[in-house]
């Protein structure tokens, strides 16, 4: 069975997207980085069959990962139910969205071509992503659909003739991560090049997988840092708190990084207070009749089970 | 650049691997074969080539590959019809009864069988002289034991379980 989705409340959020309205940076630099914070966790997570040494978000990294996680979509999110993406259902849903988009850039269709194509594409995998799996926290494109919703047109490259076609300004790059454009027909348009913070992600967790499994093997970032030969650094602490924010590790009491295995997560805090209130409420579930394995798919589950890894 | 033009091209060859990145699947299996990329910095194409627009003059070839095609192919884009025009290119460069071959994932929006199928009959409703015949096959990594598929990046191998032929009739 499929979780009815409702496509008038969609077409209705479609239809009031603020295309023209507003640009502030701060709206896309976080979105937009919490959106390829996510696209990493899938490659650290599930990508274990590559001989990767290093990782910079490159326009093919970043093509291979949308690639890999729509292929591979059914085999993400252990513990909730998983369907087939409703193919159907999505390309209904596009061409609501195709159509906002040609109303509302008519005019200027050609320039904004790349923006307008790659919004699209963001906004059909989220769908096939959410078809998937309706219960889901971790789709890798909600952060862009929020961005969507408030208004934004943007879309990645790493060819430095299309940047400067858009925006005189560009500096350029030392490194081969992508760079961001984001237009508005009121500000012109703007871009982000991505941080070396997914980089240092990527070299934290793999030290990590190697030296830091478990709460008895923590290390402090210090001591990773100085193995990595990476300076600390704005990008260092960005890196550890999308890799805390995404669930790949944890941090114990004296601030040292790990990477959780199955008994560290029993004896995690958050873990203990979750795991109360889930008695308290199958309590209550019995007190009025209400059979919660039922209703949701995780209460059948053994909780001891719990992936360290939250897709 | 390797920029296609006639004084370079060898009209022996009958077959062309289309975004074939750094893989050489083309060459293996359906030998001789060229190899074409839109990415220039490929270093194992013979021609630079935009699937979509491709270079090459009608009837050119008996037989095209496409292996794991991504952000293009059969998924409807920005425009409705960029499915079609990827086939009327296909059937342009293609001979009375040549085939396209195409191996992927059928979670590939790109060559989805279902999305296949619903473009060849749109195809097919709407041509005059041409007709395409579709066959879909399951797969295996044992299909193909000397080759390895890799995702566009190419850090990844991915295991196809389709491969598809569309047969092209010329009237």
């Amino acid at each position: 069975m499929y979780p009815n989705l409702n496509i008038n409340h969609i077409r209705t959020e479609v239809a009031e997207i603020p295309f023209f309205s507003r640009m502030e940076r701060y709206d896309y630099d976080e979105l937009f980085d919490t959106h390829l914070s996510i696209f990493l966790s899938f490659l650290l997570a599930y990508q274990k069959d590559t001989h990767r040494n290093d990782f910079y978000f490159s326009y093919n990294n970043y093509i291979g990962l949308e690639q890999f996680i729509i292929e591979e979509i059914t085999i993400f999110e252990k513990n909730k139910p998983i369907f087939e993406p409703n193919w159907n259902l999505v390309e209904e849903l596009k061409d609501i969205f195709r159509n906002k988009l040609m109303e509302s850039f008519s005019k200027n269709e050609d320039y904004h071509r790349p923006f307008l194509r790659f919004i699209l594409n963001c906004f059909e995998n989220y769908w096939l992503y959410q078809t998937a799996h309706p219960e889901s926290f971790n789709n890798p494109w909600a952060d862009v659909y929020k961005l969507i919703l408030k208004g934004y047109i943007f879309f990645v490259t790493n060819d430095e003739k299309v940047i400067k076609k858009y925006t005189n300004h560009f500096r350029e790059s030392t490194n081969d991560n992508i760079v961001l454009l984001v237009a508005s027909p009121r500000h012109g348009v703007r871009y982000k090049t991505i941080d070396d913070s997914f980089h240092i992600q990527f070299h934290i967790y793999k030290f990590l997988e190697q030296n830091g499994m478990g709460r008895t093997n923590a290390k402090s970032i210090t001591d990773i840092l100085q193995q990595l030969k990476i300076t600390e650094s704005s990008y260092s602490k960005k890196a550890v708190n999308y890799l805390k924010k995404n669930h790949l590790i944890e941090v114990n009491k004296e601030n040292q990084l790990f990477i959780p295995k199955e008994e560290d997560i029993l004896e995690m805090e958050d873990f203990q207070k979750l795991l109360k209130k889930y008695h308290y409420y199958q309590q209550k579930a019995k007190e009025l009749s209400i059979t919660l394995e039922n209703k949701y798919h995780f209460a059948s589950k053994n909780l001891s089970t719990f992936q360290t890894f939250k897709p | 650049m390797k920029e296609y033009n006639e004084a370079n091209d060898d009209i022996s060859i009958r077959n062309v691997e289309l975004a074939a990145g750094n893989g050489d699947f083309g060459k293996l299996y359906y030998t001789p074969c060229y190899a074409t990329d839109i990415d220039e910095t490929k270093e194992s194409i013979d021609f630079y080539c935009d699937a979509i627009n491709t270079p090459f003059p009608d009837n050119r070839f008996d037989c095209i590959i496409i292996c794991n095609p991504w952000h293009f192919g059969f998924n409807s884009e920005l425009s409705k019809d960029e499915p079609q025009h990827f086939i009327r290119e296909m059937v342009r460069i293609i001979t009375h009864r040549g085939k396209v071959v195409i191996i992927g994932n059928s979670s590939n929006k790109y060559c989805k069988p279902e999305k296949v199928i619903e473009q060849i009959g749109i195809f097919n409703a709407t041509s005059i002289h041409e007709r395409l015949e579709i066959d879909i096959e399951d797969i295996t990594a044992t299909n193909y034991p000397d080759y390895a598929f890799y995702v566009t990046d190419g850090s990844r191998r991915t295991y196809p379980n389709k491969k598809i032929t569309i047969y092209v009739s010329k009237s």
